[in-house]
């Protein structure tokens, strides 16, 4: 071969495979959408909302429920909760929040708000990118979701206003580099005034809920919100005049307006007459002990009484894993969140009487029935129809057992008690309930107070498959509207208005209307109807009443001991302590600003105690 | 017309052979023809392949193999020479001797030794960068799977440690002179030339060496060297060799290095007993009464109360491991060639276990001088990598057989498995295949054609391409099943008047754990890299005293890649794990994509005086899709570096005798690491969680911003010095070589998450403003000689390297103590723990965390303030990166028998290890257990008993008593070697045979980690991933075992 035909050779060689190389360097990423496209399409944009939906609202079905951080529930494994409880929180360690608790926080609020920021800075471009033909159409829809964003972002605030007060307002994206180091926080009153007013806006965008699609904000949820924030912001805590700062309460402020802008914001939603309380079927109380469990269930959003809530599909999105979260160990369930012995006793009996009026702890922490009424030893029959609801306590029918324990436990109870026999005097067994700490199965998991929370869970979700709940998360319920509207009344000395709303809610559930002191009947309804709906963290800290509610939280053994000499049965229920709680520590009423956060912005300045 | 003509040959030829065989034959009478066998070793004693033997004056000849061995027939007193490159030729009689050992001199100290320095080669006499490198004979000295395990200890100034024991993901991570970037320290792999190849899915047997670039010499990849260069060349054929076939094959055996110890039924029950007390349980809620504590002690109720060592129940002490490896290698004029298949196995270590891997490697390598100018080549590399596991994770596994507790049985006495801790964690069964399997296989195909051309006419210039396409493809299938374990119905079992010690059979009840139903995950995906190369070099003396070598080059590469997965559940037979047989409800798929381009210009320039007085410049331009083109995507990396061969020097030689050898080096480069996600200059938004609307509960995904956007995003800048000698002594026999370097490591991408306040919501993403530096040495020292039969080498090295955080994000208000600028990067905040509280007087009279109890962990109050709080935590610099590294490897070897064996290790690192789930959650170290503070024993080292995260100490106050010291020394490799005598091979027409023992990851001769193996958990690479306090997923706990193993093997040519 000749010289120059190695040339030509070897230049074919590489000039074939150089062919095609020129624009190496200019390509978009293939897994992403760009700002421009994301900002000129409607179905995009939409999309960008829908993150935004799933970060404001979290629902509360986490490993550590704010039940646990008052007296509805104990934390059964230790997961920090103990820290807040006894007063052990500061800025630089704040227990459960941040580690197990992240999703009403500072941090996780904030970085949803600059997503709706980013939202409703450029959702106004999207109907431009329309032909003109189009952009009528492609407008109203953009409007409604900024309706719809405007409400997420005051949504957001008002989980921030409630466990911080006055917090740091921004409206406007955030860029790389921009000035944070001027911002500071407004006071309580601007903070919710802001709120106020952002529901407003919302609410003038929105369609009712028959208008806009399940699921997403409407004007209901809107006005419900505000409701809410403004009770929050009329009550004792933030507006009693004692608040040590602007930033955590008013500074004399005139509390008949705030009670009156309340009722009102109450009454709207009320007169807007769209949502109804569901029937349970009351007075019959075991339809309702079995209604109020289903109404739970629902999948969702569809009752009317539900004004906004979250739900979920197996297996996509964020899960709901309530079942296996708080369900009980002999079903190899976390049981995170148990009612505390406290809770269970709080439920009054099937007429509208205190439990206490018929059961008494004697010295040696035993329950002695000592009832002129209700003769049962066992302190679990005869309650209201709630208590059924809402609460698994022993021997409850429950779910069918899986193979290996169905020939124990053929009917699938709440297994609770210790099953002891006595012959010739002597010890003979013990056996311990299956759903115990001692019990068979995963003995970590078993609860300490004796109860599982039964509200919210699935019967239908059984086995291994239940990190996957179905059933909905409700934000906003009609009840607490009637509630919310109802206190507003009683704090305005409207006290015929206020009963009526309270018997309402009492007739519904099966019982009769209540009798004795207004406030105890209304803070009693709040707390029975609302268990482990993310109500009594924010009512116990606005009523002022940590001392009570930071009470040691106690649980309950029970033993059943059959003496074969005598054949007889007796059975015992013991009041056992289950975690010291308290003394009252004044700083619990806020949430500490993390002090990294106060580190990165000295401007920002502290909750009281911290 | 062919035909007849062979036919002729043969014909003609053979009768002459005869003719000629029987001439000889007469001689041998008077001059017997024998057979020489020997070793042929270099200066240091190791043996040398591929050196040519020929009978003087004839063309007969061979080659030495593998093991440096030959064998050869010659006339009693013919002479043989040896020679080879880069040494002298050498002479030596035979003289009837049938044993001719050999050991080459270098040619005037290795004068034409070469080393691959990326885009060429260099004499090592005239390297002028800090080049660490390694051969194919230390590469194959250890039996391991993965090329990575066989560097520690071997490349002065490489961190590496492997991280995981677990077949098929056992590799070692490697870090270049520690860490010098916030952002990502990982250095670049390239292999034949080929940036971005997988090292380990590499034949370890085809490595021809390993080259590490650690200073300015790596200026020469740009964009991609700041972390340094590592540079695998293959085997290839060698012009003018006669045709060698070597085999090698080894049987090993395999068993963890060391494993955690776990409280036994007793203790752990005392312990929860102890915590349940000490956080006021009510008797009625106790989890064990004290009577059953005493039953654990007796251990006479198996039933109801036994003792399990979960980890002996589920672990075998053996497993074997296997590698066979054939290789066919030569060279004409013409053509050259290497031809090479292997395979490799490892199974698991579990008992009944379904974990195992396969590794084939297939090479073929020819070279064909088309004439005088052309020259081309054509490389294929094609590996497949069988990996299989159990459904069930590794960590799932581990985590159980951690975790477990001592009081629930395994097996029960009748051999049925026992109940899981929750959710089918018995690790006894589900580290079996009654879990389903994950078995993936990997296919890779890695192609390169190569061509060059001498330029006609221009002495020296020489143009040459290359293009690289290589082909990636996996595929996944991932299929789990519910699994059965038996649990003991206890109050029956008891009614029925047993008490534990008798048998309980009747009483068993099984059931299904794990997934209710059969479900699959079917996952392949394909990826592709082109890479194009062309370059221009030029090679001339002038004058015969100025020596240039210089090339320009242009280089482009492109990588896409993407991967489709598909799931289905609700099978209703787990006997077809196939999609079409999974049920329709839930069924889901998914798909992702990448793309990844650069384009490189670069070119060098070497320059000698007479190979004394060494320079050398580079200068790169380099241009990557990460970055945008109005702000940063284009950088230049220029380097110089110079050298001074002092003993060429005419004073030297004529005045020095001790040292015959001296160079002096020095060198500058700025490089670049663009190891950051594309992108990030542009507005993107990613799909992610997204929502559930509608009556119908329809579910959309939706969109979001991953991170906020930076327009001026670019790579991190490295200016990296280093200064040092190379240097040998006594003829030789010493060798001295110390490096020294100093790095600045410029505009490091890292977040701003110390200052950036959290009310901006902003999803930070990478900035270029960190500063680090990052000095230290390496040095080497080496002896080697021989008495007689007898040879022996030793060589030492040492690394240190400590770098500091110049510019940090720090918070607006800071502790000064807590400040990150000026300390190692990855410090960790800790609280100092100075003992435990023995009563409540103690706790009174110290300043204590809020809820203190007696037994607890005591914290320092470090700023004095009568307070404990996150101003007291201190900075722990002694991160999980070693900041010492250091190997000693030695060879003996006397007539036919060789012993060599490497020592290696690390100091000054520290991780933490104690993970949460300890108490009711699971069992107790031995280590927290012994020496336990209980109201007995107040005067104790340990804490109280406790629950998981519960007291402070373990939950938000994290103190350095959870960490461990990770220092350590082991006897990595031993091997003992002897050489098959000729006299026998003869016989079975056998070149060289030599059959082995070794023992990799021997012994720790030093170890400070009490609870795990220290390297376990393994360096991190980028100290977003470094473990922080409070994060448990990095500290190794749940990894897989490293592991020691024994093999037997050997290797022949013929």
């Amino acid at each position: 071969m000749k010289p120059n035909k190695s040339y030509l050779l070897f230049l074919s060689f590489w000039l074939l495979l150089a062919a095609g190389c020129s624009k190496i360097l200019d390509k978009t990423p293939q897994d992403k959408f760009s700002d421009a496209t994301v900002f000129s399409d409607i179905n995009l944009a939409d999309r960008y909302l829908l993150d935004t939906y799933n970060n404001s609202l979290s629902g509360d079905f986490g490993y550590v429920g704010f039940a646990s951080l008052t007296d509805e529930s104990h934390d059964t494994h230790g997961f920090e909760t103990a820290n807040y409880l006894q007063g052990n929180i500061s800025s630089s360690s704040t227990g459960p929040f941040g580690s197990w608790i992240n999703s009403m926080t500072w941090p996780s609020m904030y970085a949803t708000i600059q997503k709706l920021n980013v939202f409703l800075a450029n959702i106004d471009k999207v109907p431009e990118a329309y032909p003109a033909a189009q952009q009528a159409g492609v407008k109203a829809q953009s409007d409604r979701m900024k309706g719809e964003a405007t409400f997420l972002r005051a949504f957001c605030y008002h989980q921030l206003a409630r466990n911080y007060g006055g917090v740091v307002i921004i409206t406007e994206p955030f860029e790389i580099g921009g000035d944070y180091m001027s911002l500071k926080r407004s006071t309580f009153k601007e903070t919710i005034d802001f709120i106020s007013g952002e529901c407003d806006n919302a609410a003038a965008l929105l369609g009712t809920k028959d208008e806009m699609e399940m699921g997403r904000a409407t004007k209901e949820a809107a006005m419900a919100l505000k409701s809410r924030i403004l009770l929050f912001a009329a009550s004792d805590l933030t507006a009693d005049g004692t608040a040590e700062n602007e930033y955590v309460g008013y500074q004399g402020a005139d509390r008949t307006a705030l009670w009156t802008a309340a009722k009102e914001a109450a009454k709207a939603v009320i007169d807007l007459g769209t949502a109804r309380l569901a029937d349970f079927g009351a007075p019959d109380q075991a339809a309702v002990a079995k209604n109020y469990f289903n109404f739970f269930k629902a999948k969702d959003l569809s009752d009317k009484e539900v004004i906004w809530g979250k739900m979920f599909q197996k297996s996509v999105g964020s899960a709901n894993q309530i079942n296996m979260i708080n369900g009980t160990n002999g079903f190899v369930m976390y049981g995170c969140n148990a009612p505390t012995g406290n809770l269970a006793d709080a439920f009054e009996m099937a007429d509208g009487s205190p439990f206490t009026d018929h059961y008494m702890v004697d010295n040696n922490s035993f329950y002695q029935n000592i009832s002129s009424k209700y003769h049962s030893e066992n302190m679990y029959y005869n309650r209201e129809p709630r208590f059924y609801a809402e609460i698994l306590y022993d021997s409850a029918v429950w779910q069918k057992r899986f193979p290996d324990l169905a020939g124990r436990d053929p009917l699938g109870i709440y297994d609770r008690r210790t099953r002891i026999t006595i012959q010739g005097g002597q010890e003979v067994s013990k056996i311990y309930g299956i759903d115990t700490k001692q019990g068979p199965v995963d003995p970590d998991d078993g609860t300490y107070t004796g109860y599982t929370f039964k509200k919210y869970l699935d019967d239908a979700v059984y086995g291994s498959d239940a990190n996957n709940n179905e059933n909905a998360w409700f934000e906003f319920r009609y009840a607490e509207i009637i509630l919310n509207y109802a206190e507003a009344c009683l704090a305005l000395n409207e006290t015929t208005e206020a009963t009526d709303y309270i018997n309402m809610i009492r007739n519904r559930a099966g019982l009769p209307d209540f009798t004795g002191d207004i406030t105890a009947a209304l803070r009693y309804e709040r707390r029975v109807e609302f268990i482990y709906e993310n109500v009594r963290w924010y009512d116990m800290r606005r009523w002022k009443i940590l001392n009570e509610t930071l009470a040691d939280a106690y649980g309950v053994d029970i033993v059943e001991t059959k003496n074969l000499d005598n054949s007889t049965t007796t059975t015992t229920w013991r009041q056992i302590p289950v975690q010291d709680r308290g003394p009252e520590n004044k700083k619990l009423y806020w949430l500490p600003i993390p002090i990294d956060e106060i580190n990165r912005a000295p401007q920002l300045v502290q909750n009281p105690g911290y | 017309m062919k035909r007849k003509y062979i036919l002729i040959r043969y014909v003609i030829r053979v009768p002459l052979s005869l003719i000629c065989l029987f001439f000889f034959n007469g001689i041998a009478f008077s001059q017997a023809v024998i057979q020489v066998t020997g070793q042929v070793t270099d200066a240091k004693g190791e043996p040398l392949s591929g050196v040519n033997i020929l009978v003087k004056g004839t063309t007969d000849g061979t080659a030495t193999d593998n093991s440096g061995s030959y064998s050869i027939r010659a006339k009693s007193n013919s002479t043989l020479v040896f020679s080879y490159i880069g040494s002298e030729s050498t002479e030596r009689a035979v003289s009837g001797q049938s044993v001719i050992n050999v050991q080459l001199q270098a040619a005037d100290k290795s004068l034409n030794d070469v080393v691959v320095i990326g885009y060429g080669t260099q004499k090592k006499v005239n390297l002028i960068g800090s080049v660490a490198t390694i051969s194919s004979r230390q590469i194959t000295q250890s039996p391991v799977s993965t090329l990575s395990n066989a560097l520690s200890g071997r490349l002065p100034g490489a961190v590496i440690q492997q991280s995981n024991g677990e077949p098929g993901k056992d590799a070692a991570t490697i870090t270049i002179r520690g860490m010098a970037t916030l952002g990502n320290n990982q250095p670049l792999v390239v292999i034949d030339g080929i940036p971005d190849r997988d090292m380990n899915s590499l034949n370890p047997n085809d490595v021809e060496s390993i080259s590490v670039l650690k200073d300015a010499s790596a200026a020469i990849y740009g964009a991609r060297a700041a972390n340094g260069v590592i540079l695998v060349t293959t085997k290839q054929g060698k012009e003018g060799t006669p045709m060698l076939v070597n085999y090698g094959f080894y049987q090993g055996f395999m068993s963890p290095t060391s494993l955690p110890k776990m409280a036994d039924a007793a203790n752990y029950s005392s312990m929860i007993r102890e915590m349940q007390t000490y956080a006021g349980v009510d008797e009625a809620n106790m989890t064990f009464s004290k009577d059953d504590i005493e039953k654990y002690k007796s251990g006479q109720y198996p039933w109801t109360h036994p003792n399990t060592d979960w980890i002996k129940s589920s672990f075998n002490k053996f497993t074997p491991s296997r590698e066979h490896n054939v290789s066919v290698s030569g060279g004409s004029k013409t053509v050259d060639y290497f031809v090479s298949f292997g395979t490799h196995h490892d199974d698991g270590i579990f008992k009944n276990s379904a974990t195992s891997f396969d590794r084939f490697n297939l090479k073929a390598t020819v070279n064909a001088k088309i004439n005088e100018y052309l020259t081309l080549g054509l490389d294929i590399n094609g590996s497949q990598e069988n990996r299989n596991y159990p459904a069930t994770s590794t960590s799932f596994n581990l985590e159980g057989a951690i975790k477990s507790l001592p009081t629930s049985p395994a097996y029960y006495p009748n051999g049925l498995p026992g109940p899981d801790i929750a959710y089918g964690q018995n690790p006894a069964v589900s580290v079996t295949n009654q879990t389903g399997f994950d078995d993936s296989k990997r296919y890779r195909a890695n192609n390169i054609f190569r061509a060059s051309l001498k330029i006609p006419g221009v002495k020296g210039l020489v143009l040459s391409s290359y293009y690289a396409y290589d082909v990636n493809l996996g595929q996944e299938k991932f299929f789990e099943k519910p699994w059965t374990l038996y649990s003991l119905d206890v109050p029956s079992y008891l009614a029925a008047g047993n008490t534990g010690t008798e048998d309980g059979s009747a009483f068993l009840v099984g059931s299904l754990k794990g997934v209710t139903d059969p479900a699959l995950r079917d996952i392949y995906d394909d990826a592709n890299t082109k890479t194009f190369n062309i370059k221009l070099d030029y090679n001339t003396t002038i004058n015969g005293v100025h020596n240039i070598s210089a090339f320009v080059a242009y280089e482009s590469s492109e990588s896409e890649g993407k991967g489709i997965n598909a799931f289905r559940r609700y099978f209703v037979s787990d006997l077809l794990p196939y999609l079409f047989a999974g049920g329709d409800a839930e069924k889901d798929n998914g798909e992702t994509v990448f793309i990844d381009s650069r384009v490189n210009y670069f070119g060098r320039l070497s320059y000698n005086y007479k190979e004394k007085y060494l320079f050398q410049f580079s200068l790169r331009r380099d241009g990557s899709l990460r970055f945008s083109e109005q702000s940063g995507r284009w950088g230049n990396f220029p380097s110089v570096l110079a050298g001074w061969r002092v003993s060429n020097e005419k004073f030297w030689k004529d005045h020095v005798r001790v040292i015959d050898f001296l160079k002096l080096k020095a060198s500058w480069g700025q490089m670049g690491n663009d190891l950051v996600d594309p992108f990030q200059y542009l507005t993107v938004y990613s799909p992610g969680t997204g929502y559930v609307l509608g009556t119908g509960r329809t579910y959309a995904t939706g969109l979001s911003q991953q991170v906020a956007t930076n327009p001026n995003i670019t790579w991190e800048v490295a200016n990296v010095y280093n200064a040092g000698f190379e240097s040998s002594l006594l003829n030789s026999r010493v060798t001295l070589n110390a490096d020294f370097f100093y790095q600045k490591r410029n505009r490091i991408l890292v977040h701003r998450n110390a200052s950036v306040p959290q009310f901006t919501g902003l999803l930070l993403p990478d900035e270029n403003f960190g500063i680090v530096e990052n000095r230290g040495f390496e040095v080497e020292l080496g002896y080697n000689n021989r008495f007689n039969d007898l040879t022996f080498s030793i060589n030492g090295n040492l690394a240190f390297a400590r770098n500091k955080v110049i510019e940090f994000d720090e918070p607006a208000k800071s502790v000064p103590w807590q400040r990150l600028t000026g300390k190692p990067q990855g410090s960790t905040l800790v609280y100092h723990a100075i003992g435990i509280f023995k009563d409540q007087a103690e706790i009174d009279k110290t300043t204590h965390v809020d809820g203190a109890i007696p037994g607890d962990i005591i914290i320092q109050d470090y700023n004095n303030d009568g307070v404990i709080n996150t101003d007291d935590q201190i900075l722990n610099t002694k991160t999980v990166n070693p900041e010492i590294t250091y190997g000693v490897s030695f060879s003996l070897g006397y007539k036919n028998w060789a012993l060599s064996g490497l020592v290696q290790g690390a100091g000054s690192s520290s991780r933490p290890v104690l993970v949460p789930l300890q108490g009711l959650a699971g069992n107790y170290f031995a280590y927290d257990a012994i020496g336990r503070w209980t109201p007995e024993n107040t005067d104790a080292s340990k804490p109280r008993a406790f629950d998981r995260t519960d007291p402070y100490w373990r939950g938000s106050y994290l103190t350095d008593y959870s960490y461990q010291n990770c220092a350590y020394a082991r006897m990595k490799n031993l091997v003992l070697s002897y050489t098959i005598p000729s006299r026998i091979l003869k016989t079975v027409l056998l070149k060289s045979a030599q059959i082995y023992v070794s023992g990799e990851n021997l012994f720790l001769i030093y170890n400070k980690n009490k609870i795990l193996d220290p390297e376990l958990g393994g360096i991190v690479t980028k100290i977003s991933d470094a473990p922080y306090p409070g994060a448990y997923d990095h500290t190794g706990v749940y990894n897989y075992p490293i592991m020691r193993s024994y093999t037997i093997g050997a290797r022949i040519s013929l």
